[in-house]
């Protein structure tokens, strides 16, 4: 099995609300002192592929589309024990248009391909739009099966379990297929070992230069802002926890709620 | 002249030389199977600086400083030592007198040495041997595991012991001896057999002299194969022992060129680890102080050590094909629930050195394997992509001074001190107060100091004590340059665990630095008067020593100093200083799931049991074990940091 | 004139009620014609008279959601309706045919929407970004769009009139499978309650809970109020409850009239998907956790205190 798990470098989402400023001019949040992470989804994309793999087997080659040091997310995708590792590399950060970048993949993808499974964190981190595996579904002419926690393999058919609104369901398709993957406690990324972290540092990374593309023909960031709420909250007090429980309970008589 | 007949009716004696020599043969080859056991192990030098070392083992082997720490072990522990060292003196004495020729078996020294001495020594043997019994098999401690062995070698000691006595009896019977009252507890067995006859006296002295003969020399054979071993092992190691740092346990390793990282196999540990694991005497202390054996968690250092030695024997050590000593000798999970709190360390009569091993266990896990509890394995990447253990963190390192005034190092020239204020104190809500109240008091006493802010990083504690030494190591080379930037000479830290790894481990990475924790700081600035106290305490106070800072760095006086001038009335609990009990969190567990008893709730139990009204320590991390471990265990108990507490005693009206 | 189409689903024979959420969004626009394309069976239209949608265009006989099959449907539809913006809800099915329709219909493409508008320049959405840290405003470049709204974030339209709608049906032919994708089973978690979608009142725990066995402290309060238990992706990810309870952004998207927060910091990313909650009661040690700037009754201590007496308290009240 042929295996491409498309990642994405994003400024690290765990940090703190106070840490987080923006550049109004620019549109973009400010990276500053703040750390860059694989998107979470998509390193458990990359755990659902490796688990598949070391399940089966297969190959693994990691895409990404950024700028130069984008190649860190690619180096610990390898160090995770990913085989291979290709970087499209732009010269500028990429934009807000997820089909510039579904497009970009999908071009990286055809190259290196054909892939029997091309998997995708179901939405990145930062742009929390969640289109580009349609995107390069679509490029690709692949069905697509979304939502996904785990790939089991019997004979030759494979199955998927996935979350959908109705709760868990599992799925059978044939490859090939495009695969968005969402979190779940069976598929938390690994944590390396140390001689993967070193070889990952040795490995030879694919670099191909893709420019800088042109504006998006479909839209354009206006305005980016921090929303503020304008909430107050009442502290009920008191000393023991019966008191507080106490005015708890008849707050939530007074708004009706109980 | 007084002495006495030697051998008195025993032919052949000189067959004892040849029995001897045979018994010293089984025991040659004992040691030496272990011998070449623990030379399989990695190197260490442990033979440097001799003097130091010969001094350590009079203190500690003869003087028997740590063994006497427990007064009734101790106190038959140096009548059965002693009472045997001064026979067996006596046992020279009689070979050189009658076989070498040279007659000093008389006189005065027959009388004093020969006879009363030996008589009273090996009397206290007896009391000490049945002292012993009585521990074992009446009191039946916890720490004391009892099998058939023991009894083996209570009957061996107590039968050489009692034959000796007996034979001595019959020879004053049957000889007449006219000093027999130098030996009075030969004189009082002789009487027993006064009314026997001399064929009968000479009968079972023969039989009695070559049974005791065979008991001695048999025992001797035996100690290799024996808990007895230990009255060799546990000496060499003492002389073997540390002589580093307390705080300095850990080694580094050289990630780019080991074989493997960590100890996977019982020979990935130096000599000295395998070594000490046949020193052990397997008392139990270790598992009488240890945090987490007390909470019913998976680990008795103790067993531990057994285990480990139980493997040295019976596996295979050569080789690369050699097992694997955790799933097979030691459970993963012990290793995780050390706290690395040395209190096992600190209580062994005989310096083995737990802490050390268990760690290069978890290095193997966490470094070759990637195998560790998924709770510190979310802390270890945090620490990995934000410096920090928490993940999910909502505060960053500049909150808790956006209303204060504080001096950051980027914009500051000429500093003399680094405040380092570490992750828990900077990020962690509750102990942002303890970087607050120490800024107030360095700002108060007019103290020339800056923090890093935003540049500071995790020292990378909880990576190295969890095992991750490439990560820990990454770390600290990268906050050496960040310091060597700024030009650090001195750090400040309110956190036990920074000053450990600054003091203790980055010298070993080139980072030298005087690091002060902030209670010896304080200390200094009240001395010197740079803060007074202007409103007294009047709190009952007591101290909850952080492992790191107490027995790691030995900074008991300090902190308590600075409770007793702000006007607190300190209560110790019982467990304290050397001896006091872990809150829970080292050692990475601080990012752990505990399950069953939660240690930080037995400590906080012993200091709501002391009466106290405020329980104050020195660590942000014992701040957060013990203020959960109180608020489950009674409601108005404060828990305070010095630091807070100093500043409130400080306060300017 | 602008032509919006809303899609909707009833493969149980129900129109999804997000479908009228869409239909609210569609409303506040001027000048428009709305029209339907409904794709499922045994469709009942007359659920949308009322409602002011001129056109439905239903395509029936798909009993079972399989993306390939209904992404043909819709298409179909959208065929048949020359639209200009078309509106999917954000749930499961619209954030997987929602990308592909536009593609293949060459449409710009917005997604996690939470306001839309008509300006001279386009259409203008508003989308969270960042976990919900920011918002973005983007300006729709091309001349048609599909737009993804996410899922309570607009209120269902309400009944105005009688008019009756134009209906248009077709039977597609294709039943059942189509070849690509197909359900095995329906995999049921435990201890399952009311779906948290729409659940009156959640009990949701967080990193603060601490464990898998704490959350029983959340499940007995919520039995007690006839209400479902929720978890921040921080407990999902411990592993403590299942993923089908993650609440925010990349999990459910939740209007409970009662949202009691415990031990939850009240991340962005978690927030997001409970600001259409009505009250917000939050339970935490940490007085300065970000939740009690989105609670309105916070209470500082720790849960497993506080808890058992409130489970107590309601437990006589509610019986």
């Amino acid at each position: 099995m042929k295996i491409a798990v498309c990642i994405k470098q994003i400024m690290d989402p765990e940090i703190s609300p106070r840490d987080f400023k923006i550049d109004a001019d620019a549109k973009n949040a400010v990276l500053g002192k703040n750390p860059l992470v694989i998107s979470t989804f998509d390193e458990n994309a990359l755990e659902v592929a490796l688990q598949y793999v070391e399940k089966n087997s297969g190959e693994i080659t990691v895409f990404t589309y950024g700028v130069a040091k984008s190649e860190d997310a690619l180096r610990k995708a390898l160090a995770m024990k990913a085989d291979n590792a290709v970087l499209l590399e732009s010269t500028k950060e990429a934009g807000w248009d997820s089909y510039q970048t579904g497009k970009v993949l999908a071009e990286g993808l055809k190259k290196h391909g054909p892939f029997d499974l091309v998997f995708f964190g179901r939405q990145a981190g930062d742009s929390d739009a969640g289109i580009v595996g349609a995107v390069v579904a679509e490029e690709l002419g692949l069905p697509l099966v979304s939502f996904v926690t785990t790939i089991n393999q019997k004979d030759d058919k494979v199955f998927f379990d996935r979350v959908t609104d109705e709760g868990r369901e599992r799925v059978e398709a044939s490859p090939p297929l495009a695969v968005t993957v969402t979190n779940d406690e069976g598929n938390t990324p690994r944590i390396p070992k140390v001689k993967d972290i070193m070889m990952a540092n040795r490995k030879q990374i694919s670099k191909e230069s893709v420019g800088e593309l042109p504006a998006s023909d479909f839209m354009e960031i206006i305005s980016l802002d921090i929303p503020s709420s304008d909430v107050v909250c009442e502290f009920l007090d008191g000393n023991e926890p019966a008191d507080k429980v106490n005015r708890l309970v008849e707050k939530l008589k007074e708004s009706k709620v109980l | 002249m007084p002495t006495r007949e030697i051998y008195w009716n025993i032919d052949a004696h000189a067959l004892i030389y040849l029995f001897f020599a045979m018994a010293l043969v089984v025991f040659g080859y004992g040691i030496y199977i272990r011998y070449k056991r623990w030379v399989k192990g990695r190197d260490d030098v442990r033979w440097d600086q001799l003097k130091t070392r010969l001094k350590l083992v009079n203190r500690y082997a003869l003087g028997h400083a740590r063994i006497l720490t427990d007064r009734y072990s101790g106190i038959f522990h140096l009548f059965i030592l002693f009472g045997f060292i001064i026979l067996f003196i006596g046992t020279l004495v009689v070979m050189v007198h009658a076989d070498f020729n040279v007659h000093i078996m008389q006189g005065w020294f027959y009388l004093y040495f020969q006879s009363l001495t030996l008589d009273i020594f090996g009397l206290l043997a007896i009391i000490g041997i049945l002292m012993a019994m009585v521990k074992r098999y009446l009191f039946k401690p916890a720490r004391l595991n009892t099998s058939i062995y023991d009894g083996v070698i209570f009957t061996a000691l107590l039968a050489i012991l009692i034959t000796g006595f007996l034979l001595e009896g019959l020879r004053i019977a049957g000889t007449n001896d006219p000093w027999a009252l130098w030996s009075p507890v030969g004189y009082a067995v002789s009487l027993l057999f006064a009314s026997m006859s001399q064929v009968q006296l000479e009968f079972w002295h023969g039989l009695l002299w070559w049974s005791h003969m065979f008991l001695a020399f048999g025992t001797v054979a035996y100690i290799p194969y024996s808990k007895l071993m230990h009255m060799f092992s546990a000496p060499a190691n003492i002389f073997f022992q540390s002589l580093k740092p307390k705080g300095q346990i850990l080694e580094p390793i050289d990630v780019e060129t080991a074989e493997t990282l960590g100890a996977r196999k019982l020979t990935d540990l130096t000599w000295k680890q395998m070594f000490e694991l046949d020193a052990c005497t397997e008392c139990g202390r270790c598992q009488d102080v240890c945090p987490a054996f007390a909470a019913d968690q998976p680990l008795s250092p103790k067993n531990f050590i057994l285990d480990l030695r139980n493997h040295m024997h019976t596996q295979a050590l050569e080789g690369e094909e050699q097992p694997d000593v955790v799933g097979l000798s030691i459970k993963a999970e012990t290793l995780w629930a050390c706290t690395t709190c040395r209190a096992c360390m600190e209580a062994c009569p005989v310096f083995v050195e737990h802490v050390p091993s268990i760690i290069d266990f978890r290095r193997y896990q966490v470094m070759e394997l990637a195998e560790f509890p998924e709770t510190m394995q979310e802390a270890t990447r945090s620490l990995e992509a934000r410096g920090h253990p928490y993940k999910g963190t909502q505060a960053s390192r500049t909150d808790w001074y956006r209303d204060l005034e504080v001096p950051e190092m980027a914009n500051s020239s000429d500093v003399e001190y680094l405040f380092w204020v570490g992750c828990s104190a900077a990020l962690d809500e509750r102990n942002q107060k303890i970087a607050r109240a120490f800024a107030e008091l360095l700002n108060r006493a007019q103290v020339s100091y800056a923090v890093l802010g935003s540049e500071e990083k995790c020292t990378g504690d909880p990576a190295r004590r969890m095992g991750n030494e490439y990560l820990f190591e990454m770390m600290a080379k990268e906050n050496i340059e960040v310091l060597d930037s700024y030009e650090v000479k001195k750090i400040i830290t309110v956190c036990p665990h920074c000053l450990n790894t600054f003091k203790n481990d980055y010298p070993q990475f080139g980072g030298n630095y005087e690091v002060k924790h902030h209670s010896e700081f304080l200390e200094e600035l009240l001395e010197a008067g740079h803060l007074n106290i202007s409103k007294e305490l009047k709190d009952s106070i007591t101290y909850h020593d952080p492992c790191y800072l107490g027995r790691y760095n030995e900074v008991y006086d300090e902190p308590r100093l600075i409770l007793e001038k702000s006007g607190g009335e300190i209560k110790e609990m019982d467990k304290h200083k050397e001896e006091s009990f872990c809150c829970g969190a080292g050692g990475g567990r601080a990012f752990a799931e505990e399950t069953g008893t939660r240690i930080n709730h037995l400590r906080a139990e012993q200091a709501v049991d002391t009466g106290a009204s405020v329980v104050a320590t020195s660590c942000p991390f014992c701040m957060t074990m013990m203020e959960d471990g109180v608020k489950a265990k009674s409601e108005g108990v404060k828990v305070l940091d010095i630091a807070e507490l100093l500043a409130q005693a400080t306060k300017k009206e | 004139m602008t032509h919006i189409v809303t899609v909707g689903f009833a493969s149980d024979g129900k129109l999804n009620k997000s479908l009228f959420e869409l239909i609210g969004a569609a409303k506040s626009f001027e000048n428009t014609e709305l029209s339907v394309v409904a794709v499922g069976s045994t469709i009942d239209t007359n659920e949308l008279v009322g409602y002011g949608v001129k056109k439905v265009y239903v395509v029936d006989g798909l009993s079972e959601y399989q993306p390939e099959s209904y992404l043909n449907a819709v298409l179909k539809g959208l065929d048949a309706l020359k639209a200009d913006i078309i509106l999917l809800s954000g749930d499961s099915i619209g954030r997987e045919l929602g990308p592909r329709l536009a593609i293949r219909k060459g449409f710009s493409l917005f997604s996690d929407v939470i306001k839309l508008k008509e300006t001279n320049q386009g259409l203008v959405v508003t989308k969270p970004v960042y976990g919900g840290k920011a918002e973005a405003e983007f300006l729709n470049k091309g001349e048609t769009a599909v737009v993804l709204l996410r899922p309570k974030a607009h209120d269902k339209a309400l009944k105005s009139d009688d008019v009756a709608v134009e209906i248009e049906k077709v039977t597609f032919e294709a039943s059942g499978f189509d070849g690509l994708v197909r359900i095995i089973e329906k995999l049921k978690d435990e201890g399952e309650g009311v779906k948290l979608e729409d659940a009156k009142i959640i009990v949701a725990g967080g990193r603060g809970v601490g464990s898998k066995e704490n959350f029983s402290y959340l499940e007995e309060l919520a039995l007690v109020l006839g209400g479902s238990v929720g978890a921040s992706r921080a407990a999902v990810d411990a592993g403590w409850v299942s993923t089908t309870l993650q609440i925010g952004q990349t999990g459910s998207i939740v209007a409970p009239d009662l949202y009691i927060a415990v031990g939850i910091s009240g991340a962005t990313q978690h927030m997001a998907g409970v600001s259409a909650a009505k009250h917000i009661v939050a339970i935490n040690t940490d007085a300065e956790a970000p939740i009690f700037s989105f609670a309105e009754y916070g209470i500082v201590d720790d849960y497993n205190v506080i808890l058992p007496v409130l489970t107590e308290k309601l437990r006589e009240i509610l019986s």
